[in-house]
């Protein structure tokens, strides 16, 4: 067992040392240049300009500029924001706490509906219940992330302006404000990603169910709801937290539509930002923060199958 | 056609030693199966020779050796004197004169080419054309409507799949037809169909065949000669005859015992002969005899001194250090 | 309950039967019709004794089993009939008490051991729901209970086993497993549905000892279901062979193979290739099987078989006593009284 979990740590490190690499030349392949972006247009001179390259590190060889990079971003160092002055790690340092509420919110309320309703689903497959619930899957599927965002905007402003704030409050600024500039976002980024649960936990539920196990118990005179939540769901699992662990990338991915659209001061707004004034240093460490994210929690995913599946475990 | 080869006097069918190990992790550690691990068979043309066992005993192994979609770790598969691995063509004819019949009918037939495709196909491989007369003469000769070569597997019955796959055996005159478990997947009242279909063809064409089941029953009702594998190995070989009345070894006699008659009269008064626990893995054999852990007449002897295949008289062979000696539970009264 | 209502030719036992099944119909309503799977089935099963249901596949036996704890997947559906457990009407309880039913009143085990077990909890765990499925307790206090019922199946070292998961185990052992869990409550019937198909024959020979004891032991009823011929002369006391939805026969098991009254079961028992016989040409029954949506409108075995008169393809036969305790489905043998074995083809014409 402590062979697998080093093997995969070790494969780990290796994947997001990977990343990195990938993630610096991308962001050094950029159209446009950092040094005539902060010299500007005014026809500066030939000196002026190679003084801020070389200020900015960028006159060196690429392959020192990523190890220099490397060994800040080991020490949660990732240089100083030419655009605004402020150390990246302090800017990351007040954004990631904001998105990583949103996900987490997500994923807590996701599970809470789409794992019940898949189940129903599931038990009542093509029956009234399933369809008018894949039904509304369906909706949810074919409708863009960004014109749900719109949608329940708008409608939250129409319907009860009051009960919905708008722009970000803080926590410590206002805790029930707090709450309230939450509620449309979160709705927003959840929908789609309790859909997707919805719809896995539905058709590995399905095959589960079918398993001869399941009728064992129903023969030995097992409650129905704990079959349901206990005996198949157990078993349904893998294949659902796989599943939910790709997705989760979508899910990041939506969190930059959503924190645009309701102005949260997120890791993905940032992010946005940082990738229209061209802020270089700002843009790699938030791709770098967000590949490290799905990176760790797929992996820690593919440890944990040995835990839900015991056939999986060395004998 | 397969040449003739050193025939004088060879048998159809000679197994030396035969062995096949498959590496596989176990834990982390390399370790080997020993699927089949020494067995040697004889088979004459125009007989049946059944092997019976169960699971675990290499028997299937046995089955996919024998006409070559194995090749194995060690010892010789020869038809008629010539070795089946022999380099070029001279290997190629050997092991297309073997062919084989699944245990599930419907799984060995492409599911979207015809029946009478399926039949052909043999011929194909060897690069003869398509011949319709033929593919309507093998029907025939399994009791098939020749109109069936133009249905689809999953439009015939399982018995009717069977004696198809039983004309593609056949189709390209082999020598010898392997039947790893071919009847086991069929109800009771269309076995016996098949099994004197097997006889039959037999009796007419002179093919040979190599039965393998688990059904001793099947197995007797079809072999001249039977060999009962255990673990890898070969315990016991004997005549059809010899099978029937005088069985040495112990685990032949309760595989036997435990092929229930039917006829209460006799199960229901009768002893069990009920051998302890379960089959030994075949990554780690018991030393000495491998059935000393379930055999009620092991002795300490058994660990240390592995018995080998010795005749008893008449061609009958045995590896046991107590052949024919009486189990505990054999007799008429329980 | 006691008294044989006037027209009922089921031999009734001293005492009430365990289980009693009457005119039972379980179809199945597929796009390509109405497959009657169980087509009037009635049968009893005594305390202590062991009742053998007998037939091929498509005989109905596996659904009929399945239909006793209302067990059958849809598109099945028990049409109608009677079936009686233990005093209670099945058909008529509440989901909560069919619930109870399923584990105490009855037991099942299933043919294949492989994926009767849940792959995700341990052993012990699997036979501590079915105690609390019933009242019994449950974490630590179902230790003791649960090794017992180890123990009671022969499994050696019976604290290991609890924690052990089910793919660690072999078939055989994995069935006693399955066994343990159907009796762990000690039902009155236990239902065992192709118990042995899936084990070796050694195995076989082992669970087959297994339950004969258990069942000895606590006076439980057997329904066994089985196609072998070989396990059901051994276990049974008397049996019941189905065709094509039907009971065509019904016997105490020496008399069904000594002397058996309706062709079908002569043809089986004859087709039957056998240890103690030699290389040799079998005697076979030929046809198939009708097809379920669509059976034939008299006796559903007179196409296939060689004593059919006019009468057996016009009528549909009623299942009626031929001789003491004797049941059968044939039309031929009740009108003569003679067993198959001393009719001749002659007499079909």
């Amino acid at each position: 067992m402590a062979r697998i979990v080093l093997t995969r740590l070790a494969s780990l490190v290796a994947v997001l040392l990977v990343v990195s690499i990938l993630v610096f030349l991308l962001g050094s392949l950029i159209p446009g240049d950092l040094t005539s972006v902060i010299v500007g247009q005014e026809g500066a001179t030939a000196a002026q300009f190679a003084a801020v390259k070389h200020q900015l590190g960028l006159d060196q060889p690429l392959y020192l500029q990523y190890l220099h990079w490397l060994g800040g971003a080991l020490h949660g160092d990732f240089g100083t924001s030419p655009i605004t002055g402020r150390r990246v790690s302090a800017d990351l340092a007040q954004q990631i706490p904001v998105s990583a509420e949103l996900a987490l919110w997500c994923l807590f309320f996701s599970t809470l509906i789409g794992v019940p309703a898949g189940i129903l689903a599931a038990v009542h497959a093509n029956r009234r219940v399933d369809v008018v619930l894949r039904a509304s899957l369906l909706v949810v599927f074919s409708v863009p992330v960004f014109v749900i965002g719109v949608l329940v905007l708008l409608i939250g402003a129409k319907i009860a302006p009051e009960l919905f704030q708008v722009s970000y409050v803080s926590w410590q600024d206002d805790p029930a404000g707090h709450l309230r500039s939450e509620i449309m976002p979160l709705l927003t980024i959840t929908l789609p990603f309790a859909a997707m649960t919805m719809q896995m936990t539905r058709s590995a539920t399905l095959e589960v169910l079918h398993d001869p196990y399941i009728v064992t118990a129903r023969a030995v005179g097992v409650r129905v709801q704990r079959i349901h939540y206990l005996h198949a769901l157990r078993n349904a699992l893998p294949p659902i937290i796989t599943f939910l662990g790709f997705q989760l990338g979508v899910m990041l991915g939506g969190l930059i539509v959503v924190e645009q659209l309701f102005s949260l001061p997120g890791l993905g707004r940032g992010m946005l930002d940082a990738i229209n004034n061209r802020d270089y240093p700002e843009v790699t460490a938030a791709t770098m923060v967000f590949a490290t994210v799905f990176v760790v929690l797929n992996a820690a995913i593919d440890l944990l199958y040995p835990l839900l599946d015991p056939r999986q475990r060395s004998r | 056609m397969p040449s003739e080869e050193t025939g004088a006097g060879a048998p159809l069918l000679e197994v030396t030693g035969l062995v096949k190990h498959f590496p596989v992790r176990d834990a982390g550690k390399h370790r080997l199966v020993r699927a089949v691990d020494g067995v040697s068979l004889t088979l004459e043309a125009g007989e049946t020779l059944g092997v019976v066992g169960e699971s675990g005993c290499g028997k299937s192994t046995v089955a996919r050796l024998m006409v070559g979609l194995l090749k194995p770790t060690g010892g010789t598969v020869r038809v008629r004197g010539g070795d089946i691995w022999a380099r070029g063509a001279a290997g190629t004819q050997r092991r297309r004169s073997l062919q084989m019949v699944f245990q599930n009918p419907a799984g060995s037939m492409n599911p979207r080419r015809t029946v009478g495709a399926a039949i052909e196909e043999p011929l194909r491989a060897r690069g003869f054309t398509a011949n319709r007369d033929r593919v309507a003469e093998l029907l025939s000769l399994v009791g098939l409507q020749p109109d069936l070569a133009n249905r689809l597997p999953h439009e015939m019955s399982g018995g009717q799949q069977q004696r198809a796959c039983i004309a593609r055996a056949l189709i390209a005159e082999p020598a010898l037809v392997v039947h790893d478990e071919s009847v086991a997947s069929l109800d009771i009242s269309l076995q016996a169909q098949i099994l004197n279909l097997l006889v039959d063809l037999q009796d007419r064409l002179g093919v040979s065949y190599l039965f393998i089941s688990h059904d001793l029953a099947a197995v007797q009702a079809i072999s001249h000669r039977v060999a009962v594998m255990y673990l890898g190995e070969v315990v016991e070989t004997a005549s059809a005859e010899q099978f029937a009345e005088s069985l040495l070894h112990p685990y032949s006699v309760a595989l036997r015992r435990a092929a229930l008659l039917p006829d209460p009269e006799i199960e229901q008064r009768r002893g069990d002969i009920v051998l302890t626990g379960d089959v030994p893995s075949p990554l780690d054999p018991p030393s000495g005899c491998r059935f000393r852990t379930r055999c009620p007449l092991a002795e300490k002897r058994c660990e240390v001194d592995k018995p080998v295949l010795a005749d008893a008289g008449g061609g009958h062979l045995v590896a046991c250090h107590f052949p024919g000696k009486a189990l505990p539970g054999e007799g008429r009264e329980s | 309950m006691a008294r044989t209502p006037a027209g009922d030719p089921h031999p009734r036992p001293e005492r009430d039967p365990v289980l009693s099944v009457r005119d039972l119909n379980t179809w199945f309503h597929t796009p390509r019709g109405v497959v009657r799977a169980v087509a009037g089935v009635s049968f009893d099963v005594g305390a202590g004794e062991t009742l053998g249901l007998v037939g091929e596949s498509g005989s109905g036996k596996s659904v009929t089993a399945m239909s006793v704890l209302r067990l059958v997947a849809s598109p099945g559906r028990i049409e109608s009939g009677s079936i009686v457990l233990d005093g209670q009407d099945v058909l008529a309880l509440d989901p909560e008490r069919l619930r109870r039913m399923r584990g105490s009143g009855a037991g099942m085990v299933f043919q294949n051991p492989m994926t009767a077990l849940n792959p995700a909890f341990t052993v012990g765990w699997q036979l501590t729901e079915a105690l609390r499925a019933h009242g019994g307790p449950a974490g630590r206090a179902a230790h003791a209970p649960v090794e017992a019922a180890l123990a009671g199946v022969g499994m050696p070292d019976p604290a290991r086993q609890r924690a052990s998961h089910p793919h660690q185990m072999s078939g055989g052992m994995r069935q006693r497993v399955v066994i343990a869990m159907g009796m762990i409550n000690e039902p009155k019937l236990l239902i065992a549905d192709e118990p042995t198909t899936a084990l070796d024959v050694t195995i076989q020979a082992q669970v087959l000892k297994l339950m004969k004891r258990l069942t000895a032991e606590l006076g439980t009823a057997l329904l066994l279901i089985t196609h072998n011929m070989g396990v059901i002369a051994k276990m049974c006391d008397r049996v019941a062979v189905m065709y094509a939805g039907e009971i065509v026969e019904q016997a105490p098991v020496r008399a069904l193979f000594a002397a058996p009254r309706h062709p079908y079961t002569a043809g089986l028992l004859r087709s039957i290739p056998r240890a103690d016989q030699a290389r040799g040409t079998l005697p076979t029954l030929p046809g198939f099987p009708p097809d379920l949506a669509d059976p034939p409108a008299g006796c559903r075995f007179a196409p296939r078989c060689a004593f059919a008169r006019d009468s057996c393809r016009r009528t549909h036969p009623e299942l009626t006593e031929v001789s003491g305790g004797h049941l059968s489905r044939c039309l031929v043998t009740q009108e003569t009284g003679r067993p198959v074995a001393e009719l001749t083809a002659a007499e079909g014409v």
